[in-house]
Order: structure tokens, then sequence, then C-alpha cells
């Protein structure tokens, strides 16, 4: 019963189990707030759908009046939904279903012919595509807002008005704005947080 | 983002409520213990289990401290003295002050001056932070400190900022490759 499942021993795992949801929440907001793909947090999302598994399998043994069951049942909903929504996003920017596929591979060969179309215009030294070119890239260099997790020195950003870098620390629990190529390792890393 | 997802990550914030009923074991959730419950006694849950107690109505609300009007006329006088953005007491004041008094209300005492206060600070706020917006984006855009700023108060203005300074940016590159052709183009001349 879930009364009496975490018995002292487990104590540290229980700890960690929480760890694992701060851990997909923030891999969810910083997602939502990226202009790139971040590094990909499945196999805590595998944990945590486990973790909810095993609390619904408990939930089942509980008298139907209990109160614990809704509020448990509530919980539940609210973490799936973030595990949907990051889902999502990922799914939108990485990987396509079958049908996308096919969508995707015509709108390329559309834009293959009208390109060819006109390029056979030009002189021949300027008629080649390279594919890198036709590529819509994320714009790293996009402003995002950010909090530092601790002390980040040695973050690089131009200075638009005098084509220059300038170096700054982010101090531990301060605010930013800035482009995010500037600070996408520590996104990465965890030492900063998208807001 | 939605704002109703920012009201969403602020549900996890910790408030106390009255419980009118009793649960004398500890409830393990996912993200952490709660109660035990007594009847009467003032008890510590996340927000969103306030509000769906209190929507059963198996428990009252408890105004945070932070939401009494002493506090908030201090913030308020804080926050319009002070060049900078003040630290609030709740990250998610706005959020979870509207919550609280849209579900809580028959709980709260001086709800409509609760109200208009928090109304108040925030037009404070969202009033510096455009001022301050008009000094960073004159100033050539680049690198900005925004200490005590919400996520909420951020995503008020999101958009149209980061659509501003990318415009920014890419007119400084193109103006940037225009300086280097004209280079270009003149030194060749002379060397001709």
């Amino acid at each position: 019963m879930i009364e009496s499942e975490p018995a002292e021993n487990e104590d540290e795992n229980y700890l960690s189990v929480q760890k694992v949801l701060e851990t997909i929440k923030t891999a969810w907001r910083n997602e939502k707030l990226s202009p790139e793909i971040l590094p990909n947090k499945m196999e805590y999302v595998d944990c945590m759908l486990e973790q909810i598994k095993q609390m619904e399998d408990n939930i089942e043994k509980l008298r139907k009046d209990d109160i614990r069951i809704e509020i448990h049942r509530m919980e539940i909903e609210r973490i799936r939904y973030v595990i949907t929504s990051y889902l999502r996003i990922r799914t939108e920017n990485a990987f396509l279903s079958a049908d996308e596929m096919k969508y995707a591979r015509d709108y390329l060969k559309s834009v293959d012919n009208h390109f060819n179309k006109y390029l056979n215009l030009l002189p021949p030294n300027l008629r080649t595509l390279e594919d890198k070119n036709k590529l819509i890239k994320p714009d790293l260099n996009s402003y995002v807002f950010l909090r530092a997790g601790k002390d980040v020195p040695n973050v690089y950003i131009k200075d638009m008005s005098e084509n220059k870098e300038d170096e700054f620390v982010l101090d531990e629990g301060s605010q930013h704005i800035l482009p995010y190529e500037s600070i996408a390792e520590s996104v990465k890393n965890g030492d900063v947080e998208l807001m | 983002m939605d704002p109703a997802e920012i009201e969403f990550i602020a549900e996890d914030q910790m408030v106390e409520i009255i419980p009118k009923f009793n649960h004398l074991n500890l409830i393990h959730l996912i993200s952490g213990d709660v109660g035990p419950f007594r009847a009467g006694i003032p008890v510590k849950v996340p927000l969103w289990l306030a509000i769906n107690l209190k929507q059963r109505q198996k428990c009252r609300m408890v105004m945070p401290e932070w939401m009494s009007l002493d506090t908030l006329s201090q913030i308020k006088e804080d926050e319009k003295g002070s060049r900078f953005f003040i630290k609030m007491p709740s990250e998610h004041y706005m959020e979870m002050s509207h919550m609280i008094l849209d579900v809580g209300a028959d709980d709260i005492a001086n709800l409509d001056q609760v109200r208009t206060l928090i109304k108040d600070i925030w037009d404070l706020r969202i009033s510096k932070l455009r001022s301050s917006i008009d000094t960073f984006v004159k100033s050539g855009g680049g690198h900005a400190t925004l200490n005590h700023l919400t996520r909420f108060e951020i995503n008020s203005i999101r958009t149209i900022l980061c659509d501003v300074l990318g415009t920014m940016l890419s007119l400084k590159d193109a103006s940037c490759e225009v300086d280097v052709m004209n280079a270009t183009t003149t030194q060749s001349q002379s060397q001709s």
C-alpha cells in the first residue's frame, strides 16, 4: 500500500524520484524556450513513467472513497502533461511520422524544381546550390532570458555597435537577456536555466 | 510560453491551508510528502492541491503573509522608490495571487484592496520594464541584466523584445557585410 511503501531504507530512493521530476520539469521549460533541440532526458522520462505506473497500481488497491485517490490522480495528470508537452516539442523539431516524411520529401522536391528553373537562367558558375544553403537553421543568435544557477565565467557576447566581443561573468542567481549562442553550452550542462 | 503554462508552473508553489478533514498519515506524492491533515490545523501543500481541496470544500485557504495589506503596501512603496526591480516575496506573485484571490475569495478579507495593490505593483514594474527596454534597445542591445524580474513579467514582453533584438542584429550584420563589400571594392579599384 502507498502508506507503508517508503520504508526508511528507501528514503534515498524516494528523494531521487523528486530529483528526477525536477530534472524533467527543467528540461521541459528549457526545451520550450530554446531555439535549438537540447540533449534529451529520455532516461529520466522512462524512469518517471515507470514511477507513474507503480503509483497507478497502488491507487487501484485503495478503497474507492479514499481521499488520496483523487490527489494522486491529479498529480499524475500534471506530470503526464509535462512529459507529453516535452515530448511533443522535441518531436515537432526532430522526428517525423511517415506522412510528415512524405510531405517533407515532396516539399523538398518542389523547392528543388523551383530553384532549378531559375538557377538555369544564371551564368554557369552560379548554377549550383549546395544543400546546406537550403536548410533553415535554428537562429542560435536569437535572444533568450535566463537565470544563472551558479557563477558562469567566460561568457562572450558580441557588441553589436562596435563589432567586437565583450566578456562577462554571470553571477549565481542573476538574470539576463542575451543571444542564445553565448550561453548555449551552459543551458545544456544545466548551469543556467531559460526563463 | 502560454500564460496558462506559467500558471501551471506556479501551481507547484507551497501554500498554507486549513483542512476540514482528517488524514493522519503522510500522503506520499511523487513530488514529496504532504500532510498530516488535521481539521483546523494549518498545513502546507502545493497550490494545485490547495485549489483542488478548496473546490471540493475540504479546506480553507490561508493567504501567504506577503499578500497582507501591510506587506503589499510596503512592496509598492519600495518598488516606487527604487530604480531597479525589487526582489518580490514570491517569484510567482502575480499568478499565485490571481489564483488564490479567485478560488479562495470567501476566505480573504480586504479582497478588493489586495487585488488593487497587486495590480498597482504590477503596473509599476511593467512601466519600469518598458522604460528599461527602451534604454536597452537605444543603446544597441547586446546584453542586459534583469535581476528580480519574474517569469510572468518576462513572458509579457518576450515575443516583441526578442523580435526587435533579432531584427537589430540582422540589420547590423547586413550593414557589416555592406561595409566589407565596399572595402573590397575600393581595394580592387585602387589596385586596378
